[in-house]
């Protein structure tokens, strides 16, 4: 009788801590959300994003936005963009090489790299990027300064190990079964990926995509030392400064002298979380979009 | 010495098969000739390496790690020898000949369609209008056809088991293959849909050689040309189709190794 009594409510316990659990992670992301509406929704609107500028002389860049996130926003839509350009190719490449190709030894190693980087603080990656200038200099091209494409480089390196653990997992964990169909039917290993791995490790690459995106689009260390300013302007070319929001919503916040200007702060927050939202959107329906086109 | 007469070379030759995981003996001195138009069954208990013995062939145990073979595999195409583990045979190609249909029913997540017309278009390819005529062909060799012809482009995972399995045996038909290899293919499917899919073998296997596994005495009694019984790797006793059929005779045998 006691070792069921026992067990039930072991069982009850777990049942409930696991139910808190689920219940106080989503009350935690509704707070924040709560809060930032509450106090940011206010500040939406034109004004937010342009200042005083016309948002048509805004968005072509002719005329500088002196009080408003547009240049901000547009910064980080650029680098993660740029980022997510560099490393969603190299990370998914590099997750198959480690799930499909690489040895015992050798995917231990990587996959022990791998960790290793993943664990880097990102303000070390961005005293790497600010360094790598100072070498570049030193060296081979004295005219070298932090910019766009330095920062998209370091968040990129930065985000990388998030995409090849993701996929060489989603890849790993698919049945033997379908990892043998492929070559019984005289796929070569290439193709067994492409056509038969890939497509049916979709969604757990994408997620690999929406952790990287997220992870670049608010990360304020590595920018802060790799081109992020305060600016007016919009980037003229990869290697020029650029504003971004994570880096106007510290310096809003850190240097507000009137709850408005604070208020200003939690609005660019919100904007920030919708251009994220927007991004895993993006990421989800071309996900989808493969799919629909895979299994057709 | 009849079958000599009629049929004078045999499709495939195993000669002293030894197979080795890791160190660990799975398969030993296995041999074993499949003839055109008959179906071979290797039976055994579970880990006595029958399905080694079917990965042999198409060397698809190569995907496991530490996987050590000895031995011969020969294989005749077109009246030429080709042996499966020679450095230079092409391996791709060599899969595509010797259709494999799993334990348990494998489609692809894709559509109906797809699941049969992608190894046509990748491994053989195919343009579209061959591809439509070609799966059209094996979905009816399979008498799925008329189950399924309306809803093509419907998810292969929505087919009943028996289905699916039917669907795998299309995809491996749609290839031409010279032999198949069946392992355990009905294990997982109920009564009826067994007896549907081993009635198709039945009537394949005048077309292709069948090197089949099982562990079930009565499915090896009912489809049966010849069969090798495997323990430990080894093979340590052949029936031909009488022994089979003589109740008493298959059943000491069965008993002296189960």
């Amino acid at each position: 009788m006691r070792p069921t009594a026992n067990r039930r409510t072991s069982d009850l316990a777990t049942t409930i801590f696991c139910w808190t659990a689920a219940v106080l992670t989503m009350l935690a992301v509704l707070a924040v959300m709560g809060f930032l509406l509450y106090r940011g929704a206010g500040t939406l609107g034109p004004n937010l994003f342009f200042g005083e500028t016309h948002w048509w002389e805004a968005v072509r860049g002719v005329r500088p936005v002196f009080d408003g996130l547009w240049s901000a926003l547009a910064g980080t839509a650029l680098l993660v963009l740029l980022s997510c350009l560099l490393a969603v190719p190299t990370g998914i490449a590099g997750g198959i090489y480690l799930s499909e190709y690489g040895s015992r030894r050798f995917r231990a190693v990587a996959g022990f790299a791998v960790d290793l980087m993943a664990g880097i603080p990102s303000i070390v990656m961005g005293l790497f990027g600010f360094s790598l200038i100072v070498v570049l200099r030193h060296t081979f091209v004295p005219r070298a300064k932090t910019g766009l494409l330095l920062a998209a480089v370091c968040i990129a390196l930065l985000v990388l190990p998030y995409l090849v653990r993701t996929t060489q997992n989603a890849l790993a964990g698919l049945p033997s079964h379908l990892r043998l169909l492929g070559p019984s039917l005289g796929f070569t290993p290439w193709q067994n990926i492409r056509h038969v791995l890939l497509p049916s490790a979709g969604r757990g690459i994408l997620s690999g995509v929406i952790l990287a995106m997220g992870r670049a689009a608010e990360d304020t260390a590595v920018i802060l030392l790799t081109g992020a300013v305060a600016q007016a302007f919009l980037p003229r070319s990869l290697y020029d400064k650029f504003e971004a929001l994570p880096f106007r919503i510290y310096y809003m916040a850190a240097e507000h002298r009137t709850a408005a200007e604070l208020d200003q702060a939690f609005g660019t927050a919100l904007v920030l979380l919708m251009l994220t939202g927007t991004l895993f959107g993006l990421a989800f329906a071309a996900q989808r979009t493969m799919e629909k086109r895979w299994k057709g | 010495m009849e079958r000599m007469k009629r049929i004078p070379e045999p499709m495939l030759e195993i000669a002293d098969l030894s197979v080795r995981f890791a160190g660990k003996q799975v398969l030993e001195s296995v041999n074993l000739d499949l003839y055109p138009g008959e179906l071979v069954m290797a039976i055994g208990p579970s880990g006595s390496g029958k399905t080694t013995l079917l990965r042999a062939v198409n060397r698809l145990n190569e995907a496991y790690p530490h996987c050590n073979t000895r031995g011969q595999v020969r294989i005749r195409l077109a009246d030429r020898w080709w042996d499966i583990y020679a450095p230079s045979t092409p391996l791709a190609e060599l899969r595509l000949r010797v259709g494999m249909v799993f334990q348990h029913p494998n489609p692809l997540p894709f559509s109906i369609y797809k699941n049969v017309a992608l190894p046509l278009r990748i491994s053989l390819g195919m343009n579209p209008k061959e591809t439509l005529l070609r799966v059209q062909r094996a979905l009816e060799a399979v008498q799925l056809w008329s189950e399924v012809k309306d809803r093509l482009h419907d998810s292969a995972l929505t087919l009943s088991g028996g289905q699916q399995q039917r669907l795998c045996l299309a995809r491996v038909l749609a290839l031409e293959p010279a032999l198949l290899l069946l392992d355990e293919p009905t294990a997982s499917l109920d009564f009826k849909a067994t007896r549907h899919i081993e009635a198709l073998f039945q009537t394949l296997k005048q077309r292709y050689p069948i090197l089949a596994v099982t562990h079930n005495p009565g499915q090896m009694r009912r489809l049966a040309d010849r069969v090798m019984v495997l323990q430990d790797g080894r093979c340590v006793a052949a029936m031909s189709r009488p022994e089979i059929e003589d109740p008493e005779h298959s059943r000491r045998v069965m008993e002296a190794f189960f």
